[in-house]
């Protein structure tokens, strides 16, 4: 599908909500051209004719998957944490205020 | 032949570093003094390192190791390390503003087996922005440059890595390969890089870029270095459950002067034809006849499929690391940027505007459109799809031969500034590393010879498990061209 620089434009917007990743307005339009190159690029597979019954692979690894059962460890200590002290606040560690 | 920043000293290998301390116990630390001689001249203008440790504590380490008698196989060796691998108290960045002051409460595995196998980390190095990108420009502190030529790029992402090792700043060291980011420096600063079998060296501890890609591997200035590197980090670890479970080699066996049976290796057409550099050419087919010498067959066949492994790696690639980075959001860890909005979404998204750069976020925003509803069976399914038919291609191919050939890059290093500003220029630097990791197999670049002065590295890759064999020809390619 031909798509124009004003849809790509669009598109990245819409992009930048779903991924959490503000696209930086000053560069929107390069941004824009890298984009269609790119997708221009990625179209090549989009045209090969794959049968049906082709499955797709997501990895490579064919052993064993090792799931280990869940353990119990010693939770890690406040000064492995914090090896300085610097953050800690009544033996709790204190993380900056975001909001 | 080594570039002008090292000396004979510097540049010693691990097994005379092992011999030379026998004879005498101060010799390891003379030696940490010459590679800081060398760091302390060059690194300035190199810029190799991230972070980079004291010499005092290096010392402190390595006195330690001989008190307790265990320099074990690494004899002391001081091993630089890619800066997306987690290092216990030392910042690990990623290449990237979003981590710049994080420092990992633990080591990744391949670390801890190098600490315990009398390896001393010396620092930590310069990347691509969490591993994206090919030249090592896209690290959000500074570019490292090629030590052959400083005007030229020494490849990425692990540029770092390559570079410590190629100036003598550190004894050998440790990348990580999603598409080609160990071979890729290696064969542009004239080094060895291994990408081994997918599974066969734990990811515990590295931080994911493309989880079904990456792989953490060795960088040296001979093949017996990474052997000997190799042997050390690979193996089952139950932290990482796409380890294999399999009975690791001695892979410096593999590494003598004289085939270990007689090989059949194939050139790939497609490998060889479309965009190589003519110069490229002529040290790829000089390797061939070296081979030939040493009684190697070498037939050529084609792989069409392989036109379509570009697009191919980089929509997995994209759409993994789309899913990847989602963690980075600047409330668990990491750069935190006060938002002006009242909503947690607002702080999130500005985080990672400003901890970002730009080709992270290019290649997030794409692997989000490969995945979006509509579009995913055409992009994503469809790669995936490829991914199955491509190694099936490769499981036929490595019925008939024991390893394949090629160059490692289409081109010699490109100069600062070229690649970068075109994405499809930058991402064809890949074109024949790409493949490998599609389908999850060993390869190895080693330096096949110098045009223009500038290195040329020939990648040799194999059947799943077969680094040995792959070392054993890197070694014949390593000795016909110093013969």
């Amino acid at each position: 599908m031909w798509l124009s620089r004003v849809d790509w434009e669009k598109i990245i917007k819409h992009l930048s909500i779903l991924a959490l990743v503000e696209a930086d307005t000053a560069r929107i339009e390069s941004l824009a051209r890298d984009l269609e190159k790119i997708v221009e690029m990625f179209n090549k597979i989009v045209e090969l004719n794959i049968p049906e019954i082709v499955e797709p692979l997501y990895t490579t690894f064919f052993g064993e998957i090792n799931l280990e059962e869940d353990v119990e460890w010693e939770s890690m200590g406040i000064r492995e944490l914090d090896p300085t002290g610097e953050r800690l606040e009544d033996g709790y560690v204190k993380s900056p205020k975001t909001l | 032949m080594l570039p002008p920043q090292c000396t004979q000293f510097s540049s010693i290998s691990i097994k005379t570093l092992r011999e030379r301390v026998r004879e005498d116990s101060d010799f390891l630390f003379k030696y940490v003094e010459e590679v800081y001689r060398a760091i302390e001249r060059y690194e300035q203008r190199l810029r190799a390192y991230i972070t980079l440790r004291p010499i005092s504590e290096v010392i402190d380490d390595i006195e330690n190791l001989v008190k307790h008698g265990k320099l074990g196989p690494l004899g002391g060796a001081l091993v630089a390390v890619k800066d997306n691998i987690s290092t216990k108290g030392i910042r690990t960045t990623c290449g990237s503003k979003m981590l710049e002051n994080y420092v990992p409460p633990y080591d990744a595995t391949a670390v801890s087996r190098i600490k315990n196998s009398g390896g001393v980390v010396i620092g930590k190095t310069n990347m691509d922005e969490f591993a994206m990108g090919s030249t090592t420009e896209n690290s959000a502190f500074y570019p490292t440059l090629n030590p052959w030529d400083y005007g030229r790029v020494p490849g990425g992402s692990s540029g770092g890595s390559a570079v410590a090792v190629a100036a003598c700043e550190a004894t050998v060291s440790l990348g990580s390969d999603t598409g080609g980011s160990i071979r890729l420096p290696a064969a542009y600063t004239g080094i060895v890089g291994l990408k081994p079998t997918y599974g066969l060296v734990s990811r515990y501890g590295l931080v994911a870029y493309g989880s079904s890609l990456d792989q953490i591997g060795p960088m040296g200035r001979c093949v017996e270095d990474v052997a000997i590197v190799l042997n050390v980090i690979s193996g089952h670890d139950p932290r990482d459950s796409t380890s294999l479970r399999v009975n690791v080699e001695n892979f410096e066996k593999y590494v003598v002067d004289y085939p270990l049976k007689r090989y059949r290796v194939v050139v790939l057409e497609e490998m060889v034809s479309e965009g190589i550099d003519e110069k490229v050419m002529k040290i790829f087919n000089s390797t061939l006849d070296v081979l030939a010498k040493r009684d190697v067959t070498v037939e050529f066949r084609k792989m069409p499929l392989l036109h379509y492994s570009l697009p191919t790696y980089y929509i997995i690639a994209m759409a993994e690391a789309s899913s990847n980075l989602a963690r980075f959001d600047g409330l668990r860890y990491g750069t935190r940027s006060e938002a002006e909005g009242k909503l947690w979404v607002d702080a999130y998204r500005k985080t990672r505007m400003t901890g970002f750069g730009e080709e992270v976020k290019r290649r997030i925003l794409l692997g989000t459109y490969v995945l979006s509803e509509g579009l995913y069976e055409g992009y994503y399914l469809k790669a995936a799809k490829v991914r199955r038919l491509l190694h099936q291609e490769f499981t036929k191919l490595f019925r008939e031969y024991d390893a394949a050939l090629s160059p490692t890059s289409p081109t010699l290093p490109p100069r600062l500034g070229e690649a970068i500003v075109d994405p499809i220029k930058l991402y064809s630097l890949d074109i024949n590393t790409v493949p490998i990791n599609l389908a999850g197999l060993p390869a190895i670049s080693v330096p096949g010879g110098f045009a223009e002065g500038l290195p040329v590295g020939i990648q040799i890759f194999g059947p799943p498990l077969s680094e040995g064999f792959l070392l054993n020809i890197a070694k014949l390619i390593e000795s016909g061209r110093s013969g």
